[in-house]
């Protein structure tokens, strides 16, 4: 099988998003604040668009999403857009905050939490994350929704979109 | 079962060595560096096996970022102590086989991640499904970075002063 | 644009496809790669016998000079808690951790549900390269009755290591971060029904069977489970003595010295690297007088690619504060 390298493809003119420099919302706007209050939140993030925030050089993006009406999604202090672990029952202690996720579902190694999850969260607005000890999956966490005591070992969290 | 995983390994080596020392020529200082990061990815990748985790490119490729980035911040440490480290610029050196010089200008104004996508699909010939679970972004996001940073690219191509001067390490610096 | 990816890829290092035959240092490294042994470390585990992987204990050495060198300075690049530092003992661990149990032993202090803590903890966000520069604990409270309805607040603590950079702004101190409240029933428990025991085999039957934990978990994990236990209930003597000597026990456990926690109370330091091949060093700071439990900490020693923080690192700390004072 070969593979074709990703740029020989005149077929993607039409996807080429070029043009003027990302345009901020007005200051005040509610979208603009909440890309402000996630930007506080974990700072090094770059607005690079309306409701775009890149870290990393793009390696993390969050498409921030105004949820009209309701109230806010985050979980204790894990964001909206957000899925997270935490090393203390009750969404407390250490905590890892995951935004990478697939229709094919994305694997993210809670390793770096230091020690055992003990509550974790699923604070997007959509999909579902399944928390895996090995290949096993334990639990399925809907959206916006919380464990607040976690026992036995979760080696990752998966994500769907 | 050790002969198996040692075989096992020796193949997912030749198969991708090559292909993380180029991906590491392009994000540091130099190829002795080069070599270095990516003769360590290969340890952490072995050790990553023998505790029974899986080889794949994507994680490999991220064990070299980390190990990149690592080496970024030793690089910077000594610079600055009291910024935050929100990411550094190193000076990029193309190796001397290759004599575009006037590309190679244009190439060093973009910002790291630029350079990285085009390294990427140019240079490394991967895929945009392995591009994106690499940066773990979607693939739509693949094709609006890398638009972005084919468009600067030949924004900065076109802008650039004639005749190129060679990039002395004081300028890399002051880029960005 | 073809033109330009035409020069783009021309411009690439000669010899360096995939299927280019690999240079003499490439075939080199990966003999040195298969060449290191796995059989040395599982040798090791299996007669019992512990010992400090070489990384770890050069890693930890270079945390205890980190506190030397750096204690009440802002440690370059991150601000992260001064590393602790410990006065070794003269007397035998076995003898130290007697000892401590005993005291233990002789408290009479009751169990509570009432806990208070002070903790700081790195927050990890994959890709992110930021660094803070000051160190601003939170103060926890959990107070929960027999119904299991209760509270938890989070409060931001005072400043504790470095100032907040352009940019950056602290919360102020006692600021409310969090608070949840709980109906009866929805407290978040880890160890829903008895109390813990006050034997030493008791107890490590609690902490597996309350925490999944099985035939592989480490002292290190149960370092972690007794942290998890002291942030539900506020320990009897008794059942801390059942603690230590459960600890006292368990392969891997070390008594590092005396030292300070970071409340500035002096306890001794249990310590092990039991976990992933020594990356962690887990710390138990306890009274020397009373044998309460003062402080949990966890140490990053490196060794993990999944961690991209400089190493060794503080990655977080639990100082409870509940018990009254005497």
């Amino acid at each position: 099988m070969t593979k074709k390298p990703f740029l020989t493809l005149a077929a993607c003119a039409a996807l080429l998003l070029l043009g003027a420099a990302p345009a901020n919302a007005t200051p005040d706007s509610p979208l603009q604040t909440e890309v402000d209050r996630l930007l506080a939140l974990t700072p090094g993030g770059t607005q690079v668009d309306e409701d775009t925030i890149v870290w990393d050089e793009g390696a993390v993006v969050v498409n921030v999403a105004l949820d009209s009406g309701r109230a806010s999604r985050a979980i204790a202090n894990c964001p909206t857009g957000y899925y997270c672990a935490w090393t203390a029952a009750g969404y407390l202690g250490t905590s890892i905050w995951l935004t990478s996720c697939s229709a094919g579902g994305t694997s993210s190694s809670l390793a770096s939490l230091g020690s055992a999850a003990r509550s974790m969260a699923n604070a997007r607005t959509s999909g579902t994350v399944k928390r895996m000890n090995g290949a096993t999956v334990v639990d399925t966490l809907t959206a916006s929704s919380g464990r607040s005591s976690v026992s036995g070992t979760t080696t990752a969290m998966v994500c769907f979109t | 079962m050790d002969d198996a995983a040692a075989a096992e390994f020796s193949a997912f080596y030749r198969q991708n060595h090559n292909l993380i020392l180029l991906a590491s020529i392009g994000r540091v200082r130099d190829r002795h560096t080069a070599e270095d990061i990516t003769s360590e990815a290969f340890h952490i990748a072995w050790r990553h096996r023998q505790r029974g985790g899986e080889l794949s490119l994507p994680w490999l490729y991220g064990v070299m970022r980390n190990l990149v980035g690592k080496e970024y911040r030793r690089s910077a440490r000594s610079r600055r102590l009291a910024e935050r480290v929100i990411a550094f610029e190193p000076p990029l050196e193309f190796p001397a086989e290759s004599d575009d010089e006037p590309l190679h200008s244009a190439m060093r104004k973009l910002r790291p991640g630029d350079r990285e996508i085009l390294f990427m699909a140019y240079w490394e010939e991967l895929t945009g499904p392995e591009i994106a679970e690499i940066l773990s972004i979607s693939q739509e996001n693949v094709w609006v970075r890398l638009s972005r940073a084919r468009a600067k690219l030949r924004r900065e191509f076109e802008q650039a002063p004639l005749p190129p001067t060679p990039l002395t390490s004081t300028e890399a610096v002051a880029n960005g | 644009m073809d033109d330009l990816e035409r020069r783009f890829a021309l411009a690439r290092p000669k010899g360096l496809t995939r299927d280019a035959p690999l240079s003499d240092r490439a075939e080199a490294d990966l003999v040195s790669i298969l060449g290191d042994s796995p059989k040395r470390d599982r040798r090791a585990a299996a007669d019992g016998r512990w010992r400090w992987p070489a990384a770890a204990l050069a890693a930890a050495a270079a945390l205890s000079v980190l506190a030397v060198v750096n204690i009440g300075q802002v440690p370059v690049a991150a601000a992260v808690p001064p590393a602790l530092e410990f006065v070794p003992l003269a007397a035998a661990d076995h003898e130290v951790l007697a000892e401590l149990s005993v005291n233990a032993r002789e408290q009479a202090a009751l169990p509570s549900t009432a806990i208070r803590y002070e903790s700081w903890s790195v927050t990890i966000v994959p890709g992110s390269d930021t660094s803070e520069l000051f160190v601003q604990p939170e103060e926890v409270t959990l107070l929960r009755d027999s119904r299991d309805a209760g509270e938890i607040t989070v409060r931001a603590g005072g400043l504790r290591w470095g100032a907040p950079a352009d940019g950056q702004r602290s919360a102020e101190p006692g600021e409310l971060l969090r608070r949840s409240t709980y109906q009866a029933g929805e407290f978040p428990r880890l160890f829903p029904a008895d109390e813990p025991p006050v034997n030493a085999a008791e107890m490590r039957v609690y902490l597996q069977q309350n925490l999944g934990l099985d035939a592989t978990a480490t002292a290190g994990d149960y370092f972690n489970g007794v942290r998890d236990l002291r942030n539900e209930w506020s320990l009897s003597g008794a059942q801390t003595a059942a603690v230590i000597e459960m600890l006292a026990v368990m392969p891997g456990v070390q008594v590092a010295g005396t030292t300070q926690d970071r409340l500035g109370r002096t306890g001794v330091a249990l310590v092990t690297t039991s976990r992933s091949g020594g990356a962690f060093r887990d710390v138990l700071i306890v009274d020397a007088d009373t044998g309460a439990l003062l402080t949990s900490e966890v140490d990053y020693l490196g060794g993990l690619p999944e961690i991209t923080l400089p190493f060794p690192t503080v990655l977080t700390y639990i100082a409870w504060k509940d018990t009254p004072p005497e």
